[in-house]
């Protein structure tokens, strides 16, 4: 009997940038050989280590001035869906549907650095001192606009910015999406980008690293996040559509849910219910057990509390029979609302050359088949995520 | 997987709202209908360099029933918070459900708002720069952190979303609870709007030379540009058949929405009007006929270009004839532009002038554009709506139509 399609999600395109590079290549390598660049920001002065992204050439890419002028958060995300459509084969200056693709945007914090300059010259200057363009660049959608207007996306265009759990906020959203018969593709995407006030300000919540030590220094366990930036962009579609037209689905989709612990404002569940729930159901949506998870993706951020709540979840869901578990955060850093989908561009990776790289198959000693990958996500007051890639089984 | 559509309704059943004009729902009815106007002198900021020296400001707003019910020694929120708390305590009230009797994990929240915890940022920036840094300002900066309140007190588990997509913010909230509910993916949502006014917004939209210099007046042929405003609508949004079970009251349905994107200028709107007319189209053939839509709660913001926009994408819909003749109001003439709220604002009023029968005014409104007028009136109209479509278009060519089944108890008979 044929396997019914209908409901399955393929993902078709993948537009990755971050320290690593500008392609999944990049990251694939940069994870393989056991790199990282941590170190003080060259674009503001902080005692705090971060992960600076490659910034893509937006001149080469676009021939665009423009488009180089924008924020890096909005330049890191039309990169990214231009990979990631070009990949998929939607080209929207020839003849794609522009009305059935839609696009989901996550952000943890958005334009950070457009909206401290607005702070700066409103406190400066007064309220003339407030610079248009920057006002209409600070705006959470402002990045999902720009890739609306450049690509000429003219379907839903929906912003849900959700702290790190972005990435499984933007694909819960993007599953119902594609239950509407109009819509053909959704577009999901997350991108951040470093700035100096939300880097201090996390530092002050005790969530990022302390600036002690050696900068460069990879962060141990239970000490802190290490804020980084970039954007992922997915292109996604109905499997049996994906098919019809000849593209190559490089992942499954299999599972999403997003949820949260009800418990208190900045300060999380430590027993983890919040993302054992959304690990449920995101099995549940896959119609998968947990016995078929052969590697989890950490969320954590890296600190103690979110490495104890996550490890509280994975006990509660697994068991004695867990999964291998690996992080990518240690070479990547967190890049806030896209962390989530780099653990899914690196599944998709995973997938695809069916091993993990090495320096993270020796924290988990995995060699056996993969086929099924959780990545999880922890985000701020209380937003857990969880996504299931599967390897496509069609 | 992609979800399957279930053969269920999402009731409306409670709403709760705070604006410039009023502190509840009674007194929101009563003052569209005497045509309030909440325009006034900004108190509650720093306008030094302003243009605009007024916008509609929740001056009469007082948080501390919001304290008093959770007990005195809570912890102090910012203004988001209370704002949405106020808007969530009488909608909850109204509705008579009992959270704890929801599946927790069938419980959601979802909410719109454009600069959320604008002022809280500000303020810490403020202390940072002075070398006081106060983190616990931080603690309700973002922007689903008021939904998170909520989710603790219910103790809801499911999803709390929030979106941000400039003025559709609250139209996409209610069209996700639709789908939350439709999908099975929730029994009960609590879906609203909320933003406040901040120094950033005020300055922003002061230097982009789209704010009103006197009055907001909408649609009216002498129209100056938007006022600002802020407040938060809440409602609570039930699945048919868990509401029918306990009984609850419909005061409306949410029957259907439409999303689509310009992709044309990061602010000004397309002016071939072509992405508004297909978003009130989806939303019409999603749950109703074009026929019997007898209300339209206009996005109306008041600059010369959304109006005319927006007006143009009626007559595109409607045709010449009915959408000169269909009755439209923006409340942005009496509550200012609450930006993210906007939408959750326009169905508060829509389910406000069923319960009561009437139209909202256009206050202000004296003489219609020569191009595309629309039936606006500057007094409360007696008409009863029974099918409400509800629109929000924002910056980025970002636009949101949603359509609402109106249930006032004259419909009922």
């Amino acid at each position: 009997m044929a396997l019914d399609l209908s409901r399955h999600i393929a993902i078709t395109g993948m537009g990755v940038v971050g320290v690593f590079g500008t392609n999944a290549k990049e990251l694939w390598q940069w994870l393989d050989d056991d790199q990282t660049n941590f170190g003080p920001s060259s674009r503001y002065y902080s005692p705090l280590p971060c992960a600076e992204s490659v910034r893509p050439d937006m001149r080469r890419m676009f021939r665009s001035g423009q488009l180089s002028r924008a924020p890096l958060i909005s330049q890191f995300a039309v990169a990214a869906v231009h990979m990631a459509m070009e990949q998929a084969g939607i080209d929207t200056n020839k003849g794609a549907d522009v009305d059935s693709i839609g696009m989901v945007y996550g952000t943890s914090n958005g334009p950070g650095v457009a909206t401290q300059k607005i702070y700066d010259d409103f406190i400066e200057k007064g309220a003339s001192g407030v610079k248009p363009r920057v006002f209409q660049e600070s705006v959470f959608n402002a990045p999902a606009s720009l890739c609306s207007i450049h690509f000429k996306i003219k379907g839903p265009i929906q912003v849900l910015p959700a702290g790190a759990n972005s990435g499984a906020t933007v694909l819960y959203q993007a599953q119902m999406l594609l239950a509407r018969p109009s819509i053909k593709n959704v577009i999901v995407l997350c991108s951040d980008e470093l700035c100096e006030a939300i880097q201090s300000g996390l530092r002050a919540l005790r969530w990022h690293i302390a600036p002690a030590g050696d900068l460069s220094a990879r962060p141990e366990k239970g000490r802190g996040g290490i804020m980084s930036e970039g954007a992922v962009a997915l292109v996604l579609e109905r499997a049996d559509a994906a098919i019809k037209r000849g593209a190559t689905p490089l992942v499954e989709l299999a599972g999403v849910s997003t949820t949260n612990d009800a418990f208190r404002i900045a300060r999380p569940a430590e027993d983890g219910r919040g993302l054992a729930l959304a690990i449920k159901q995101s099995l549940d949506d896959a119609n998968e057990p947990a016995e078929a998870v052969d590697l989890i993706l950490n969320g954590s951020t890296g600190t103690s509390v979110d490495d104890l709540l996550e490890d509280a979840a994975i006990e509660a869901v697994y068991g004695d029979a867990q999964p291998h578990r690996a992080t990518s955060k240690r070479h990547i850093g967190v890049a806030g609302g896209t962390s989530v989908l780099f653990d899914v561009a690196l599944a998709v990776e995973v997938l695809r050359r069916s091993r993990v790289p090495a320096p993270l198959a020796k924290t988990t000693n995995q060699n056996k088949n993969i086929n099924t990958i959780m990545c999880n996500g922890i985000g701020l007051n209380g937003l857990y995520g969880a996504v299931l890639i599967r390897r496509p089984v069609w | 997987m992609i979800p399957i559509i279930k053969n269920r309704q999402a009731i409306i059943t409670g709403v709760g709202v705070v604006n410039a004009i009023s502190n509840n729902f009674n007194e929101f009815i009563s003052a569209m209908r005497k045509g309030k106007c909440g325009q006034t002198l900004i108190t509650g900021l720093n306008i030094e360099g302003l243009r605009n020296l007024t916008a509609c400001e929740a001056v009469n707003f007082d948080p501390a029933p919001v304290y008093k019910k959770r007990g005195r020694l809570h912890r102090k929120m910012n203004r988001s918070s209370e704002l949405v708390m106020s808007a969530f305590d009488e909608a909850l009230t109204m509705s008579g459900l009992d959270p704890h009797s929801v599946d927790s994990e069938k419980g959601a929240v979802v909410f719109g708002s454009t600069l959320g915890g604008a002022i809280a940022g500000l303020h810490y920036y403020r202390g940072v720069l002075k070398n006081k840094c106060r983190p616990s300002i931080l603690q309700d900066y973002s922007l689903h952190a008021p939904g998170y309140r909520i989710c603790i007190e219910t103790e809801f588990l499911g999803p709390n979303l929030v979106f941000s997509s400039a003025c559709t913010s609250s139209n996409q909230a209610l069209a996700t609870a639709l789908d939350l509910i439709r999908f099975g993916k929730a029994d009960v949502v609590i879906a609203g709007g909320y933003d406040t006014l901040s120094e950033v917004s005020c300055s922003g939209f002061s230097v982009m030379r789209n704010v009103s210099l006197d009055l907001c007046c909408p649609f009216d042929v002498n129209r100056q540009g938007l006022v600002l405003g802020e407040g938060c609508a809440v409602l609570i949004v039930e699945a048919s058949d868990f509401s029918a079970k306990r009984g609850a009251t419909a005061l409306a349905s949410i029957k259907g929405y439409g999303v689509t994107s310009d992709a044309f200028h990061m602010t000004a709107p397309d002016n071939t009007a072509l992405g508004p007319a297909a978003c009130m189209q989806q939303a019409i053939s999603m749950g109703g006929r074009i026929s019997d839509v007898d209300f339209i709660c206009t996005h109306g913001t008041g600059t010369v270009h959304n109006d005319k926009t927006e007006a143009k994408a009626i007559y595109k819909v409607f045709g010449d004839e009915r959408a000169s003749q269909i009755p439209c109001t923006s409340i942005k003439s009496m509550l200012g532009h609450t930006l993210g709220a906007a939408g959750a604002m326009n169905a508060v009023a829509s389910i406000a002038g069923s319960q009561s029968g009437f139209i909202p005014p256009t206050i202000h409104f004296k003489e219609p554009d020569k191009q595309n007028p629309l039936s606006c009136s500057a007094s409360a109209r007696n008409v009863v709506p029974r099918l409400a479509l509800s629109n929000s278009l924002g910056f980025g060519g970002a636009n949101c139509s949603v359509l609402l089944e109106l249930n006032s108890s004259e419909n009922k008979k």
